[in-house]
């Protein structure tokens, strides 16, 4: 009996000792997560809150990925946050965001069909002193452009910041978002059009001064 | 989209926008992020050990398994519709039946059952069972004699009836008196030839009988005459005559013709009708 009663007791103060370490460690792990996250968090707001729909799932998807990219340096000690490391870092962000995004099938598989309105009867004003409607769309606030590409479709709108801003090729994105280049090409084409209609609907908005 | 449609936007220039914009870190990002992190890993640690066990089906193990499911539940219906209980059922009773019908099946049964103690009891019952399959036989052979015995009785019946047949017991050498002078006939036929004449007011031996006439013997001046006498002339009143099948002679309907009453004025004063 006294023997097993040591026994038990050295189990103990040997899980004792793990617990502590695993404390120390996790202190350790902490202090280098926070500069990560310090470091990284600007560029990783920005691109969630490109390839969101809305702020609130920005936040939240922001915390899963960088939790999910956390992951994979836990073990590295260096504080080296070089371009090089950036760069790395951001691809594998945005790796695990877009499977985020996917994720949520009743928000991804959504069909969008483009009707395209053409101004074929519409007369030409050629009055000068009068407001044309004209707006610059390559001037326009980065708010503005931040939301006419939260209002695209997920499907349009990832394949539009992968190609168009991150500077993808079709057959990554293809590879990434597991669908034919088809279709990526169709999305990004309806992207485009899309973009430009609720960029231009955003800008009017906004220069009325309204809330968009 | 169409050739109306015209991109105006610089691909180029928003793209470099975009990648410059860093949005400046909020006070509460890291408190949020690592509460957020720690929370899943709470749930995750909660539950980790319900988790242990996870039991993966994959297609191709599930479907089978439900198709092997709904046909087994099909071939069930079946089964329950066909419903063999009854059949077998039937089977049994009509077993029964035929085990109550042979006797001999029986007895054997019963020796194959009952437990023989000793030799000698063994004997016993080989012997009464031989006594009666003996008893057995002779009464088979006995019936069949009793049925083969009837059915001589029945074909001689039926021999002897059809032998009889024209003569009725009531009528057998039944003396009758004629009450008219009749002819007789050769054959039970007016129109054959007469053989002789019978006077008025004699008794006669009938010896068989037809439907009309009377088969007669008759003694006159020592020769036997054999003929054939109508009914008619006889005063026996147990003669029956089948009841004569007068076809109603049917007058066909004459229809009389109905004068149709057509009036054809042939006056010129009525003028024609014009066409117009």
């Amino acid at each position: 009996m006294k023997l097993y009663v040591n026994e038990y007791r050295k189990n103990k103060r040997k899980e004792m000792l793990n617990q502590s370490d695993i404390e120390l460690s996790v202190k350790a792990e902490k202090s280098y997560a926070e500069k990560l996250f310090d470091e990284v968090f600007p560029q990783c707001f920005s691109i969630a809150s490109r390839y969101t729909k809305s702020e609130y799932q920005s936040n939240e998807l922001l915390n899963k990925a960088l939790s999910a990219c956390f992951k994979h340096y836990t073990h590295q000690k260096s504080d080296v946050f070089d371009h090089a490391f950036k760069l790395v870092f951001e691809e594998l962000f945005i790796s695990e965001l877009t499977q985020l995004i996917k994720s949520i099938n009743n928000e991804y598989f959504v069909a969008s069909t483009v009707h395209f309105k053409g101004n074929t009867n519409e007369v030409n004003n050629y009055n000068l002193f009068e407001d044309t409607g004209i707006i610059d769309i390559n001037d326009a606030p980065l708010e503005v452009i931040y939301k006419s590409l939260q209002q695209l479709v997920p499907a349009q709108r990832l394949v539009y910041n992968l190609y168009v801003i991150d500077g993808y090729s079709i057959e990554k994105i293809s590879q990434l978002l597991d669908s034919s280049e088809q279709t990526l090409k169709s999305n990004l084409e309806k992207a485009r059009y899309n973009f430009q209609i609720n960029l231009e609907k955003n800008l009017r908005v906004f220069k009325n001064g309204q809330a968009l | 989209m169409g050739r109306h449609f015209n991109y105006e936007i610089n691909e180029n220039k928003l793209k470099i926008r975009l990648k410059n914009d860093l949005k400046a870190t909020p006070i509460n990002a890291w408190r949020n992020f690592y509460s957020s992190t720690t929370h899943q890993h709470k749930k995750h640690t909660n539950f980790s050990h319900k988790n242990n066990v996870t039991i993966n089906f994959s297609k191709k193990v599930v479907l089978p398994i439900v198709f092997c499911c709904i046909i087994v539940g099909f071939i069930f219906m079946l089964y329950n519709f066909v419903n063999f209980n009854k059949v077998l059922a039937k089977n049994s009773n009509s077993l029964n039946q035929v085990q109550t019908q042979t006797p001999t099946i029986q007895s054997k049964t019963i020796i194959t059952t009952v437990p023989i103690k000793s030799i000698a009891q063994k004997t016993d019952s080989v012997k009464k069972t031989e006594a009666l399959t003996e008893i057995r036989k002779k009464e088979i052979n006995d019936s069949i004699e009793k049925t083969e015995a009837s059915k001589k009785q029945v074909s001689l019946d039926a021999k002897v009836e059809t032998a009889i047949l024209p003569l009725k017991e009531d009528t057998q050498n039944k003396n009758i008196v004629t009450i008219k002078p009749d002819v007789l006939y050769s054959e039970p036929n007016i129109k054959s030839p007469s053989v002789g004449k019978i006077a008025l007011s004699k008794k006669i031996n009938i010896i068989e009988t037809t439907n009309y006439f009377y088969k007669v013997a008759i003694n006159e001046n020592g020769t036997m005459l054999t003929g054939y006498l109508l009914k008619t002339s006889t005063n026996n009143a147990l003669t029956t005559y089948p009841a004569a099948q007068k076809s109603k002679e049917r007058k066909a309907l004459v229809i009389e013709p109905i004068q149709s009453q057509t009036i054809i004025n042939t006056s010129e004063n009525e003028k024609e009708i014009e066409l117009r």
